[in-house]
């Protein structure tokens, strides 16, 4: 019980100030925010590019700006999020049906060929 | 009466302490004044094996061949009251039974399904950017499949390898967005002093 208040403390700490970080900083216009270095190495997107202006978007309510940056979070962030859920704040195993679906074969291979799919169709379309 | 309790935790008389499949009270086997035997399970996770038939959360009458088993482990009870037999003092010593036949042949499952790091390999291609996160992903999804089909060394050997493409991504990656991002930061402070007119 002890470690999981300190897993929840940690978890919304992070993910608080990753917010209020893109609140006020419009990842648009800041220097100094973190930068995808495969996209400057090689000019081409990497799945994840375009989640910090998604985020900043969101917070600022342009849902329909926040799905075009990088609309590949919309399967992304519910899936991290209940493995994350599952893997570390469970320790009784109450949601052992959902941590074997998050880690079963078939949806784990699933999310890595939509991940792929999607980091090779962007770059062709240019999304 | 003589009651025998079994199961994981140190305040029973039977401790099966490395068996995770155990639960903390897993049973209880009473001798009444009359000889007879009796197995209670006491709402186990797994339940309780006699002669091979599951017995969860109640009583069944034992006869002194019985073969009892929980979790991995086969619990010689018999002896338990043969030697202990009526005498007080042994009442109160209880009896630790490591769980150490698990890995000699390979059919016993080690306690546990090795963590397959799938959480951090996901973080690691969602936040990290590189391939490596991929190829950590591609190792992780065979841990369950591996684990499942009994081949625990495998699932092992896949788990250690997620783990070792995770670091390298992880090391790999927080050290090339920040490079990138000094880099891009003194760029920009460059171009903006007018560096390259």
């Amino acid at each position: 019980m002890h470690f999981i208040k300190t897993k929840i403390v940690i978890v919304a700490a992070v993910i608080v100030a990753g917010a209020v970080l893109l609140f006020f900083f419009n990842p648009e216009e800041t220097r100094g925010l973190p930068k995808c270095p495969f996209y400057m190495l090689t000019g081409l997107k990497c799945p994840a590019c375009g989640t910090q202006r998604a985020v900043y978007n969101l917070l600022h309510l342009n849902i329909q700006k926040a799905f075009y940056c990088n609309p590949f979070m919309l399967i992304s962030t519910p899936y991290a999020a209940a493995l994350v859920a599952v893997t570390w704040f469970d320790p009784k195993g109450k949601s052992e049906k959902i941590k074997r679906l998050c880690y079963n074969s078939i949806t784990v291979y699933t999310y890595l060929v939509l991940t792929v799919l999607w980091w090779i169709v962007r770059n062709i379309i240019k999304l | 009466m003589k009651i025998i309790k079994v199961g994981r935790s140190s305040s029973n008389d039977i401790v099966i302490s490395d068996d995770l499949k155990v639960s903390g009270t897993h049973c209880q086997i009473i001798k009444d004044d009359y000889g007879n035997y009796r197995l209670i399970d006491t709402n186990s996770l797994n339940g309780t094996y006699v002669n091979g038939v599951k017995i969860r959360n109640s009583e069944v009458r034992l006869n002194p061949s019985d073969v009892v088993c929980i979790g991995n482990t086969t619990l010689p009870w018999q002896t338990y009251f043969y030697s202990g037999g009526n005498s007080t003092e042994r009442d109160r010593s209880n009896i630790v039974i490591h769980n150490n036949n698990m890995n000699d042949a390979g059919n016993y499952p080690p306690q546990t399904k090795p963590d397959s790091f799938l959480v951090w390999a996901i973080l690691c291609t969602l936040f990290c950017c590189l391939p490596f996160g991929i190829v950590s992903i591609v190792y992780a999804a065979k841990v369950d499949g591996l684990w499942y089909s009994k081949d625990y060394t495998g699932a092992i050997e896949a788990a250690r390898k997620a783990r070792t493409w995770f670091w390298w991504g992880f090391g790999i990656g927080i050290f090339s967005i920040l490079i990138t991002t000094i880099f891009y930061v003194i760029w920009g402070a460059m171009l903006g002093l007018g560096a390259f007119h």
